[in-house]
């Protein structure tokens, strides 16, 4: 009898579990209620699918910052003044502005009959709102808020900012980054990164989200049919978290991705996708030396370290397609900004070992220089590390590559605790002023080297320089110098540069362009909206 | 007084186990600002204003002390705070997760429990057969295939090459289902992969288990008593043998279930289904303090749980665990 008892309980278990799953599997949250009845699946499904891994809840201040995945779905729903299109900074919200003569004051103004997601009027109010809420409650993205010193409205469209200095990257780099919100709804929002009331996501942009499911990391916008900027071109563009981007690309459940594999690229091209490749290539991987590293901080033996490297061997066997090594100067070939007479470092290891002789690393019987022992640390298996590993073995250094998580590898950066670090990151084609922030310890970013300064008088006062210069030919010359320092000093090697290879079909949709610069502070992808928007003349 | 004694041990444990989910994360180099900052692709630079707001929201900046006394708050109210990577309560992160795992891994512990007993039984009763043998040997080598490989053979078969099975995913993506038995067959066509991979994981170890303790059983006296008396095979081995060698069988479901529950972190990832042992993974490489508590206590209660359930059951099993701790007290 007893045992009967117990039978039924376990089968009781196993129903309710089995009811638990069911029962609960309609957890995505519709956002909007749009009931259309729906015919057939293949009509209900999004057009443009992009595959792209959960980035957060896309509002203003919940968005994931780790990848530009959040400030790109942001961007989908709410506005800037300027934007950036193929050719540079273009009017968004502002249509038109002007400098004054010191360079410290900018008067915008804005488009008229804009109107946010619900209806409302946008009104320079909204914009002095914006940049008041922001120095409270940062935006989770880049933007130098601290170089503004006011924003107050001069009349009904007009508002005008006043800057503690003049500051070039202005127009791109902050105006063109922070979004305008709403004054009615966040003036009574006092914890913004948590509120997930719908009005979080209301903003003036060409989309409006129908549906986030965070835990696939699928966003379905719509388009918001009474965009100031014009007509948007397509009825929907959705996001979903795609394991294997190729096996889904090939399977259709997304249609469009990027990639920085060549291989994949390639090979999907045969299969009749389209491939557009980043340019300029904007991203990078590098090594960051340790200057207070008793040995590494002597410039001879970076420079050593950087002829013993084959840098081309090493883009072509991991990258693939047109390898482009390391500049020296870190800003990429393909860029405006890049000085071509900056140091190179061939790949030659006789130069390298001479180097390394003269300063006093003598190889022993084995031809292992036995002062002389490096350690390397990476946030995931590298290639990259290997090859060293087996490049600078040729040259008598031993390398130990030490592996470690996310987490670990940036506090041992922050505290100064590795000899040197491999990091991959993106943002170098944008505007130049990241070489100031990396190097004057301005970045809290690990891939700054961060708080430690890059200790050259010239650098630190033409990093300075460049900020104030408002003449571009000035500035590049300015930027130019620059590089020719680091080229010069390698406070950090780059190894190669990557391009990002985006991968659609053109029938379905052939808008896609390589913004200029990257989308915002440089990112060099295809997810920019002015894709999508058909202009009013 | 002995039920009372052992509840007391009861939290006690818990009591321990807590505390340690609240050290063991910290002792973890580095901390949730560093994840934050840190990541591949990330911003150029945070700045200083951005970090101090992150650290004062999410009360990085308040001592250990005042950490444990919330963290201690929060079990009682069952409030474990917002959760840094997703920016919103970490009771409603897990719980968008709960039922897959629960899902998945229940119908595979019903289904491995199953097969394994009945393969067991059979097994034991053709003992020293061909089909025992043969049994036995595939078992044991279906055991040795790590669960990650197995769905990933899977996964190459049934969705690449054939187009069979979803590559992953707990439902179709941006699916609206004409009412709830379109979404009953969209998420079981979902979890047939993932729980075939964790029932075949699973049901070598049960097998082996209940094929060894049938065979022990069938030798005793009184099983050659019950042939004796002509009691039909199926008779034999449901009322004797299964029932005198199910003991150890549950205690290692029991164990087993408790692993389970962070376990399939592998198969969850190899289908990218969204369940409790993904999110474990990616709260502890990104430090995400508060929703490594959540996730903690809740395998922590879950595996006490179960415990209880078996102490309470083995007595019914079995009565002589009963009294004889009556008479040890």
């Amino acid at each position: 009898m007893r045992f009967r008892k117990i039978s039924y309980l376990v089968l009781l278990l196993t129903a309710f579990i089995l009811l638990s799953g069911c029962s609960s599997s309609n957890t995505s949250t519709p956002i909007e209620n749009e009931k259309a009845p729906q015919t057939s699946t293949a009509e209900a499904q999004p057009s443009i699918r992009i595959g792209w891994q959960d980035s957060g809840y896309p509002s203003p201040f919940a968005f994931k910052s780790s990848g530009p995945g959040g400030y790109l779905r942001n961007s989908f729903l709410f506005d800037t003044l300027t934007w950036k299109d193929g050719t540079g900074v273009i009017p968004w919200l502002a249509n038109s502005w002007k400098v004054s003569e010191d360079g410290l004051r900018y008067t915008f103004t804005l488009e008229q009959d804009v109107k946010w997601h619900d209806g409302t009027a946008l009104s320079a109010d909204d914009v002095v709102f914006t940049y008041e809420y922001v120095k409270e409650h940062p935006f989770p993205w880049t933007g130098d808020i601290s170089q503004i010193k006011s924003v107050s409205k001069t009349g009904d469209s007009t508002v005008e900012f006043q800057l503690n200095n003049k500051y070039a990257p202005f127009l791109s780099d902050l105006v063109g980054i922070v979004p305008i919100i709403p004054k009615h709804v966040w003036e009574k929002v006092s914890e913004p990164i948590s509120y997930r009331d719908p009005s979080a996501l209301v903003g003036t942009g060409p989309f409006t989200l129908k549906q986030y499911d965070e835990k696939s990391g699928q966003y379905w916008f719509s388009a918001n049919d009474n965009y100031f900027k014009g007509s948007v071109n397509v009825k929907d563009v959705a996001y979903m978290d795609a394991k294997n981007k190729v096996l889904s690309l090939q399977k259709n459940e997304i249609n469009a991705a990027s990639t920085l594999n060549y291989r994949e690229a390639e090979q999907l091209q045969k299969e009749g996708f389209h491939v557009m490749k980043s340019e300029p290539a904007g991203s990078a991987v590098r090594v960051v030396f340790n200057h207070s590293h008793p040995q590494l901080k002597d410039k001879r033996l970076r420079q050593a370290l950087a002829y013993a490297l084959d840098r081309t061997e090493m883009a072509s066997k991991i990258v693939g397609g047109t390898p482009i090594p390391g500049s020296g100067g870190i800003i990429p070939p393909d860029s405006p900004w890049y000085n071509d007479r900056v140091k190179t470092y061939e790949y030659n290891t006789a130069k390298a070992e001479q180097m390394l002789d003269e300063l006093g690393y003598r190889k022993d019987g084995n031809g292992v220089r036995q002062d002389l022992k490096l350690s390397l640390i990476v946030s995931s298996t590298s290639k990259e590390a290997q090859m060293m590993k087996e490049m600078l073995k040729k040259v008598g250094i031993e390398l130990n590559i030490q592996q470690v998580d996310g987490a670990t590898f940036t506090s041992a950066m922050g505290e100064n605790k590795y000899d040197m670090a491999l990091t991959g990151h993106i943002g170098l084609s944008g505007d130049p002023d990241f070489l100031r922030l990396w190097f004057l310890g301005k970045a809290s970013n690990s891939f700054a080297a961060r708080g430690s300064l890059f200790d050259h008088q010239q650098f630190q006062q033409l990093a300075l320089e460049q900020l104030q210069e408002l003449d571009t030919a000035k500035r590049k010359e300015i930027v130019g110098e620059m590089q020719m320092i680091l080229s010069e000093e390698l406070p950090t090697l780059v190894l190669y540069h990557r391009p990002f290879y985006f991968l659609y079909k053109a029938a379905e949709f052939d808008r896609w362009f390589n913004t200029y610069g990257g989308i915002a502070d440089g990112i060099p992808l295809w997810d920019n909206k002015a894709a999508f928007i058909d202009a009013k003349k | 007084m002995r039920r009372s004694k052992h509840t007391v041990t009861y939290l006690y444990v818990l009591f321990f186990v807590l505390l340690l989910n609240f050290v063991l994360p910290r002792l973890l180099p580095g901390g949730p600002i560093d994840f934050l900052e840190g990541g591949e692709d990330g911003p150029v630079f945070i700045s200083d204003a951005q970090k101090v707001a992150m650290r004062d929201y999410y009360h990085l900046d308040e001592s250990a002390w005042m950490q444990l006394a919330d963290y201690v708050k929060g079990i009682f109210t069952f409030d474990f705070g917002q959760s840094f990577t997703y920016k919103m309560p970490v009771y409603e992160v897990i719980m968008n997760r709960l039922p897959w795992t629960l899902l998945i891994v229940g119908v595979a512990t019903v289904l491995s429990i199953v097969i394994g007993i009945v393969a067991g039984l059979l097994s034991a009763w053709r003992h020293a057969g061909d089909h025992d043998r043969g049994w036995f040997l595939s078992m044991i080598s279906v055991s040795t295939i790590p669960d990650f490989l197995t769905g990933m053979l899977f996964v190459l078969g049934f969705s690449v090459k054939w187009d069979w099975f979803p590559l992953g995913g707990a439902a179709t993506p941006f699916y609206t289902p004409n009412g709830w038995w379109d979404l009953l067959i969209d998420v079981s066509w979902h979890a047939v992969l993932p729980v075939v991979t964790l029932t075949v994981a699973n049901t070598a170890s049960i097998y082996l288990l209940m094929r060894n303790e049938a065979i022990r059983v069938l030798r005793e006296p009184f099983i050659e008593f019950a042939l004796a008396k002509g009691v039909g095979s199926g008779t034999i081995l449901y009322r004797h043998v299964l029932r005198n060698a199910i003991l150890p069988i549950i205690t290692m479901v029991v164990v087993r279930l408790g692993g389970l529950l962070a376990g399939s972190v592998l198969v969850e990832t190899v289908f990218s289904y969204p369940g409790i042992g993904n999110l474990l993974q990616e709260a502890i490489l990104a430090r995400d303090y508060p929703l490594l508590h959540g996730l903690f206590v809740l395998m922590t209660v879950f595996v006490l749980l179960l415990n209880m359930a078996a102490d309470r059951i083995y007595p019914l099993l079995d009565p002589r665990i009963q009294t004889g701790k009556q008479g040890g007290a």
